[in-house]
């Protein structure tokens, strides 16, 4: 009598060892599957903000406040005015754009100068000889983590020279 | 023979368990090996990289020299397409970086006028454009330089 019941607290405490291992592999494999996940929503999260800086280097030339009526090509001589426009409909823009920076460079022919294009320069006769590059938004968080560039090249057009030249656009998402 | 059947049971319960905890692992691999590695939108936004500066380039209209009418001066005049060339040059030069390389191809009829450039395999754009009733084609690889 007494050595069945010391053979079954001994099966009893197997019984009980075996079922805390089990526990133990379950809650490190969730553990691990947790990690993973949380892993996956970061790349996911990141997979995003490219898609968004894609859609935006597709979509960008096309905006009627900057592209040109006729030919697919950036009208410069809009962007200057679109600068005002933005800060007056700050909100919209910021609600379109979001968390950006948009730069245009001029590429080819190479400008004479690196000035960046304001309204002081487009008032002088040189222009546009001198002024390389116009910043045409720019809206950042208080506290930016990253910065994902993405750029593509686009036609400028020079309606005071009647040219069309090579540019830059590049668009840099804060995150 | 109560004996024998309890140790059965706890044999039965063990290898249930095994199995429970192999369908486990098996749930996680596939929940991670379903998930394929995404460069999609790197290749997207190369192919717009490439569209834009083949479309950049065919639209070039400097101190009144086109390019499209150069590359119809090129196609009834082999003499004209120098120059062409090395506008070419010229303009892909400054708007490249130092890493990377490009082949711009322009057919005419089915004619080849102009194969500039050192690239073999890249992002391939190709744009088609009419010039006089000609039908041409520009044909623009994008890649890094080795």
């Amino acid at each position: 009598m007494r050595k069945e019941r010391h053979r079954g607290q001994v099966e009893i405490n197997e019984t009980l060892l075996v079922l805390f291992i089990i526990v133990l592999i379950i809650a490190i494999g969730m553990f691990v599957y947790f990690r993973f996940s949380l892993a996956h929503v970061q790349t996911v999260a990141g997979q995003l903000s490219e898609q968004d800086s894609t859609v935006l280097l597709a979509s960008i030339g096309t905006l009627p406040e900057i592209s040109c009526t006729q030919r697919d090509c950036i009208d410069t001589s809009k962007l200057l005015p679109f600068q005002t426009l933005l800060q007056k409909n700050q909100d919209y823009y910021t609600h379109l754009l979001g968390y950006k920076k948009i730069v245009i460079t001029r590429l080819y022919p190479q400008p004479n100068g690196n000035d960046i294009c304001s309204l002081a320069s487009y008032s002088q006769e040189v222009y546009p000889d001198t002024c390389a590059s116009w910043v045409v938004y720019d809206h950042y968080p208080v506290t930016i983590n990253q910065k994902i560039v993405a750029s593509t090249f686009v036609s400028l057009y020079f309606p005071e020279l009647g040219e069309y030249h090579i540019g830059r656009l590049e668009a840099t998402r804060y995150v | 023979m109560s004996r024998l059947r309890k140790r059965a049971q706890s044999e039965a319960v063990g290898l249930l368990v095994i199995v429970i905890i192999l369908i486990f692992m098996g749930f996680i691999y596939l929940r991670f090996s379903l998930h394929g590695n995404s460069n999609d939108y790197e290749s997207v936004r190369q192919s717009i990289e490439a569209h834009g500066l083949l479309r950049a380039l065919l639209q070039l209209d400097v101190k009144g020299e086109n390019f499209e009418d150069g590359v119809s001066a090129c196609y009834y005049d082999a003499a004209a397409c120098i120059a062409l060339e090395q506008q070419i040059k010229s303009a892909y030069n400054a708007a490249l970086g130092a890493d990377e390389d490009y082949k711009l191809t322009i057919i005419g009829e089915e004619k080849q006028l102009l194969d500039v450039g050192g690239c073999e395999d890249g992002i391939v754009s190709r744009v088609p454009f009419t010039v006089e009733g000609v039908f041409y084609e520009g044909k623009l690889i994008l890649c890094r330089k080795v």
